[in-house]
């Protein structure tokens, strides 16, 4: 790598080519083109930047990201509140919202169960999504990823919850196996919704 | 470099950057070797699929002698295991089976017996109830012991020869095998071992594995069996850690696990 005139770039570059999917050479472009860019929009990025570390935290009932106490999902009066979809990131519920059809609640576990990589039960955010099932609550859809480790974490879930009494399901055949909420389309999500089965 | 053309079985996966795999695999004709499949996550793409732990698959790769990544060119499934990916148990037994192979193999040591090995648990574990899961767990253990040419001793006395008969037995790692009442002194630090699970341990490793659903061993021989064979990996293999995927099973044993633990009054 190419000596940098200025340390300053080569920090930005460095931090830049930290994100999911840029190396070096990206990171350079980006650097840049801040480099260029008028001076408000490169502040209005620095500030948005700063923004999501001092504003955005976690919803205390699903796990979501939010800027109050309690996020806006779970204030919703509209959405139903006996229906709770388990998932393992915040961007999953980006992408089940995006095809309109969930009309419930949410949770984010923050992960998945692994046996061979040692990730358990106290790992994830599974005690408070069992604390947050009381007697309203009629079923818990896991919309964990159709992987290996997604299914371990839905078997287990399901031995945890099944003998409260609450229906629990799972979205139907159909996400390819191996694969990411993150990668499916909307009308296979949609219909793995619809189908979905019990556990 | 060139491409090569094997079966192999996937042991683990791991995401690298946006879409892609790293994945491990036990193959046939290679040993144990780790792959960059590119793009494999995307799910329009059925490479992923092809690629969750424990699939017996068909691949083609560019193989580069003295390289730690060969990069996958195709995959096809030969067999999937689902019954595996539905229950806890067999899934952990499954993991614990992939941890020890990805573990003790090192490289690029192919032995189709190994292969095969692997092959026949993950049948068996995929094909029997998860009740019989950690006796086939036994059984590989003792037979991938032997595919690195250690084979305990558990029809006679390791020292003497003589017939094991009388209840107080002991077993010497070191020695590799079982000691009667009158060698005992020979390994000062061999463990006590009762009658009914040294008869047992003679059958994991003489009886084929879709034979051993049979057994039903007591807390006291789960206890003991346990203890012989983690000693014998021990003290032979230098693997003294403990697995994870096993250790998983524990953790959520009903009665020790967050849901008793939440549940409780
Ligand atoms: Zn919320
Ligand atoms: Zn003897």
């Amino acid at each position: 790598m190419a000596q940098h005139s200025s340390q300053a770039i080569a920090t930005l570059i460095d931090e830049l080519a930290r994100l999911p999917g840029v190396g070096k050479k990206t990171a350079q472009r980006f650097a840049f083109h801040l480099l260029r860019a008028p001076g408000e929009r490169v502040l209005a990025l620095s500030e948005a930047v700063r923004a999501i570390k001092e504003k955005v935290w976690h919803c205390s009932t699903c796990w979501n990201f939010t800027e109050s106490e309690i996020c806006e999902f779970c204030t919703d009066p509209r959405r139903d509140h006996s229906l709770i979809c388990v998932v393992e990131q915040p961007n999953d519920v980006l992408i089940i919202e995006k095809t309109g059809h969930f009309r419930g609640l949410y949770h984010i576990l923050h992960g998945s169960l692994s046996p061979m990589d040692g990730i358990h039960a106290e790992d994830l955010k599974i005690q408070e999504l069992v604390s947050r099932l009381n007697e309203s609550v009629r079923e818990v859809v896991i919309a964990t990823n159709p992987n290996i480790e997604g299914n371990v974490t839905a078997q287990y879930l399901a031995r945890l919850i099944k003998p409260l009494n609450i229906l629990v399901t799972r979205p139907a055949q159909g996400l390819p196996m191996g694969g990411d909420l993150e990668y499916a389309d909307d009308v296979t999500i949609s219909r793995a919704f619809e189908g979905r089965t019990e556990l | 470099m060139s491409i090569s053309q094997t079966q192999a079985i996937v042991l683990n996966r791991y995401v690298m950057g946006d879409s892609s795999l790293l994945v491990t695999v036990y193959t046939r004709e290679f040993g144990k070797i780790k792959l960059v499949a590119r793009g494999a996550r995307k799910s329009k793409n059925q490479r992923a699929s092809a690629l969750e732990p424990f699939t017996h698959i068909s691949i083609t790769f560019r193989h580069k002698e003295q390289r730690d990544l060969q990069t996958l060119n195709q995959v096809e499934v030969v067999q999937s295991y689902r019954y595996l990916g539905e229950d806890l148990t067999r899934m952990s037994y499954a993991g614990a089976v992939s941890e020890l192979v990805n573990r003790l193999v090192i490289g690029e040591e192919p032995s189709v017996e190994l292969f095969d090995l692997i092959l026949q648990v993950l049948d068996a574990l995929n094909r029997e109830q998860p009740v019989v899961a950690e006796l086939l767990f036994w059984g590989f253990q003792l037979r991938f012991a032997m595919s690195f040419g250690y084979a305990p001793q558990f029809e006679q006395c390791v020292a003497c020869g003589e017939g094991l008969q009388e209840e107080s037995l002991r077993f010497s790692a070191p020695l590799g095998g079982m000691l009667c009442r009158g060698c005992r002194s020979q390994d000062t630090d061999a463990i006590q071992v009762s009658l009914g699970t040294v008869r047992m341990l003679a059958r994991l490793q003489a009886h084929p594995l879709d034979r051993l659903s049979i057994i039903r061993p007591s807390r006291q021989s789960r206890h003991e069996t346990n203890r012989v064979i983690r000693s014998f990996f021990a003290y032979h293999m230098d693997d003294t850690r403990e697995l994870k995927s096993l250790r998983f099973l524990d953790s959520i044993d009903p009665g020790t696990d967050i849901a008793s633990k939440t549940l409780a009054p």
